[in-house]
């Protein structure tokens, strides 16, 4: 970086300190400490550990290969989501979209509600009824309203309940590997 | 020239440097470790641990939040009680509560059981609880669990009647600092200081400072004289929480205090004027040191351990108390077959007491150990999974004072739908003797008679030989959501009681020109206790929360022939209780939050008749930034003052009262 600077131009003492400010404080920001609780990550790493494990409905499969993840959560769930997105590039294209003031969008592949989200949730049936979206969440007592998947936080690890009637019914199919691993699976 | 080259320049810097952060992210070591895991690593396969889902536990159990104690404007565990139906609180005087579950409220209410983060509070001296002792940082209490009924094989003897559980916030929710400063009208000023922060990924602490002083209450019948009662505490302590990743948890925490409370005590004597007033300022301090382990031996097992070390000290005008506690516990949870969920466990404690009398109040025995062997296990079997629950258990214990105690419990939880439990159990408890209630030689009250010369000098003697009380209970409840915004939960309860600890009038004879009147400790007590509770709760809008509560408590008690009254009329303890409370959310991030309650009379034998009262406490708060929040709270609004609890030698005017506070976190 520096090198690249240098050879550009010899600017004056006055534009050289501007700079250095500049310089300085766009690096701080665009690499942060990451601090996110580690609840937050395993949970981004759930779901993104769901995409080699469920099969979409073959109309909704991801156009381009690009996988498309809402969520309503709060600024660590978002971060650890965006930084596997960057770590799995190569891998995988994901597209992370942050939901605000219970928004409804169209074309999620996986739609996440964190029990940390501190907004309005938009009701479930509106959700359940976009096509192709898996609806899961952390809520407790999620599966029981009527929600697809269910994560529970358990010490380090997660338990996975699973409805999978209502997801066979969506079209969507649930690897046995996964089934297997589910705490409950209805 | 120069000029557009630096724009330009700038330009490209900036779109290098987006461009560059988008693709490389800062490492992370965690997560990638938790990225490089199998899927069946990060996973459990069932839910061991049994955290109850409140709603689907087969016991009459409440819960007070975080929220509801900041919103209720508590400033005390017992104050912030009152909400519970089912629980009797009273305010005897500046610095003491009577707290009990299902009736018994005497002052030496004993039928309680009362922990906060799994330590016992409640002392063995004279089997109740002094809750001005137990001051803990209300910002950093996560819940109180409040179980009406026996604690049954969980909790083994002493949950006679209830079981109140203070549980606190883990170091890693407590992180950052928080201060907080209120004044008052009577609780002059509280000052508290916390700061939490950590020492590396898994491991959490916190630390915390608190310093209090309240002033007098008012005597009853004196004109607004004030009485001798005012005390203040200084308090400090701390928590550390590990969680490594092999599954194992630490917990390590530890409090200290010192305080003073004024004290005005009738000291008996047997020469006239047979009793005296005296006054004097105590000392207190006291206390504790805790350490936990949990671990996860497989994905359907767990085990914890738990030892504690207590202390404390009162120094009162009649007697002088120094108590050590040690206590450790042992507890393992199985998930068998996935419809069995078995809990067992073992524990012994050890109370070293150290009690110094006075010329009216003798401890014969001095001290004298105590020790308690338990075990206990349960069972809970889903006949019908998701719907129908079996419990059966029991807790077993060897005391050095009555041996062997057994006490089993069987409860049935049925979930007809997914929005409704109904739930019954049977089970036996029993209340161990105090160590007064063995070991004393009290000047109770010295009387002259007409028609007899001497004066009759009322001696209250300990008995070594003394049985727990026992308690058959029957109870019954159902809860319900019919919709999303609304929750019931009801129960009833009848309680039959044998063995209740009265006094054996012994035969009189005559001591230094005195006719000395013996009073034995026994257990001459029997009857019945039914009753029934109900809290509903109902968020009307998204910002206005209603809650009611309602209780009911009737007695039927007697006593054996030649022994002492309990107190058996149903007046003894308030029959009729009820509370609303609201909250509303106002714009402009302000909080105005209302309780009301209604206490029926007490009226107690020998002792002033207390007079049903209305309480209305008031609060507005105003979150003034994300990290400041002021607030105001009224406390009696609707009377100048009102007696709570019928004391001797005064009873005490609890008045109207104001606090002012401002929280300031970051």
């Amino acid at each position: 970086m520096q090198k690249n600077y240098k050879i550009i131009f010899n600017p004056g003492m006055l534009t050289r300190r501007c700079l250095a400010l500049f310089y300085i404080g766009f690096f701080c920001c665009s690499a942060p400490a990451f601090a996110e609780e580690r609840v937050y990550k395993v949970e981004a790493a759930f779901l993104y550990n769901f995409l080699d494990y469920i099969t979409w409905p073959p109309k909704n499969e991801g156009n381009s290969g690009v996988f498309s993840i809402c969520v309503y959560g709060n600024d660590s769930l978002y971060n650890s989501l965006d930084y596997i997105k960057r770590k799995k590039i190569e891998e995988r294209k994901l597209d992370i979209r942050r939901l605000e003031n219970g928004k409804i969008a169209s074309r999620c592949h996986i739609i996440f509600i964190s029990k940390d989200y501190s907004g309005p949730a938009p009701p479930l049936q509106s959700l359940l009824g976009l096509e192709g979206a898996l609806i899961i969440s952390d809520i407790p007592g999620f599966l029981d309203k009527g929600g697809m998947i269910e994560l529970t936080e358990e010490g380090q690890r997660m338990a996975i309940s699973i409805n999978n009637s209502l997801l066979s019914e969506s079209g969507f199919s649930v690897s046995s590997r996964l089934l297997n691993i589910a705490a409950k699976v209805e | 020239m120069i000029r557009r080259l630096l724009f330009l320049s700038l330009v490209f810097l900036s779109l290098y440097n987006s461009g560059h952060a988008e693709t490389v992210p800062a490492p992370d070591k965690e997560f990638d470790q938790i990225l490089s895991m199998d899927i069946s690593e990060l996973t459990v396969t069932s839910v061991s641990k049994k955290e109850e889902k409140l709603s689907d536990a087969a016991s009459a159990i409440y819960v007070i939040t975080n929220e509801d104690i900041k919103r209720m404007g508590s400033t005390s565990i017992p104050e912030a009680l009152r909400i519970v139906p089912g629980l009797q609180v009273a305010q005897f005087n500046s610095h003491g509560w009577t707290v009990s579950a299902r009736g018994f409220n005497s002052g030496l209410n004993n039928k309680l059981l009362v922990l906060i983060d799994g330590r016992s509070v409640y002392t063995p001296v004279y089997a109740g609880v002094y809750w001005d002792d137990q001051i803990v940082m209300l910002e950093d209490v996560d819940r109180i669990e409040v179980i009406r009924g026996p604690g049954a094989s969980l909790y083994g003897a002493n949950a006679m009647n209830g079981v109140i559980n203070i549980i606190t916030k883990k170091s890693s929710e407590t992180q950052g600092t928080y201060l907080a400063e209120t004044l008052g009208t009577i609780e002059y000023h509280n000052t508290e200081a916390r700061y939490g922060g950590k020492v590396d990924d898994d491991t959490f602490y916190r630390v915390y400072a608190k310093e209090f002083a309240d002033g007098d209450t008012r005597i009853q019948g004196a004109g607004g004289q004030h009485n001798f009662d005012a005390w203040n505490r200084q308090q400090t302590g701390f928590r550390v929480d590990t969680e490594k990743k092999a599954d194992d948890n630490f917990t390590f925490s530890g409090d200290i205090y010192t305080g003073n409370h004024d004290e005005f005590s009738q000291v008996q004597t047997t020469a006239a004027p047979f009793s005296i007033l005296q006054s004097r300022v105590d000392e207190d301090s006291g206390g504790n040191i805790l350490g936990r382990w949990t671990h996860r031996v497989s994905d359907s097992s767990n085990t914890s351990m738990q030892m504690y070390v207590d202390n404390y000290d009162r120094d009162e005008i009649i007697a002088k108390q120094n108590i050590t506690s040690l206590d450790i516990d042992f507890q393992n949870n199985i998930t068998v077959n996935d419809r069995n969920n078995f809990v067992w466990g073992a524990g012994f404690r050890y109370d070293v007491e150290n009690l110094t009398g006075s010329s009216s109040l003798v401890f014969p025995n001095t001290n004298k150990n105590y020790d308690v062997l338990s075990a206990f296990l349960q069972n809970e079997y889903a006949i019908i999974p998701n719907q129908l629950f079996w419990t059966l258990g029991s807790k077993f214990e060897f005391n050095s004072f009555t041996g062997y105690e057994i006490e089993p419990s069987t409860r049935l939880a049925w979930k007809p739908a997914s929005n409704q439990t109904l739930w019954g159990a049977v089970s036996r408890s029993v209340r161990v003797p105090s160590m007064i209630e063995e070991n004393l030689d009290s000047l109770a009250q010295t009387v002259t008679v007409p028609g007899i010369p001497q004066p009759i000098a009322v001696h209250l003697l300990g008995n070594s030989s003394l049985n727990s009380e026992e308690l058959i209970s029957y109870e019954l409840g159902y809860r319900i959501e019919p919709i999303k915004t609304v929750s019931l939960d009801n129960s009833v309860f009848f309680n039959h009681y044998d063995r209740l600890v009265n006094g054996q009038m012994g035969t009189p004879f005559s001591s230094g020109g005195v006719l000395d009147f013996p009073v034995i400790i026994a257990n001459g007590g029997y009857g019945d206790t039914w009753g029934f509770e109900t809290s509903a709760n109902w968020h009307v809008t998204p910002v206005w929360q209603l809650t009611a509560g309602y209780s009911l408590v009737k007695l039927d008690l007697h006593v054996d022939n030649g022994t002492t009254s309990l107190d058996t009329t149903n007046e003894a303890a308030p029959q009729n209780q009820f509370s609303i409370r609201s909250y509303l959310d106002l714009p402009h991030n302000l909080q105005f939050d209302n309780t009301l309650y209604y206490v029926e009379r007490i009226a107690m034998s020998g002792a002033a008749d207390i007079p049903s009262y209305f309480r209305l406490d008031s609060r507005l708060a105003w979150k003034i930034s994300p990290g400041v929040e002021a607030s105001v709270i009224g406390r009696n609004l609707l009377e100048h003052s009102h007696a709570e609890y019928p004391e001797t030698p005064i009873t005490a005017m609890i008045d109207r009262s104001f606090l002012a506070k401002i929280s300031y976190k970051f």
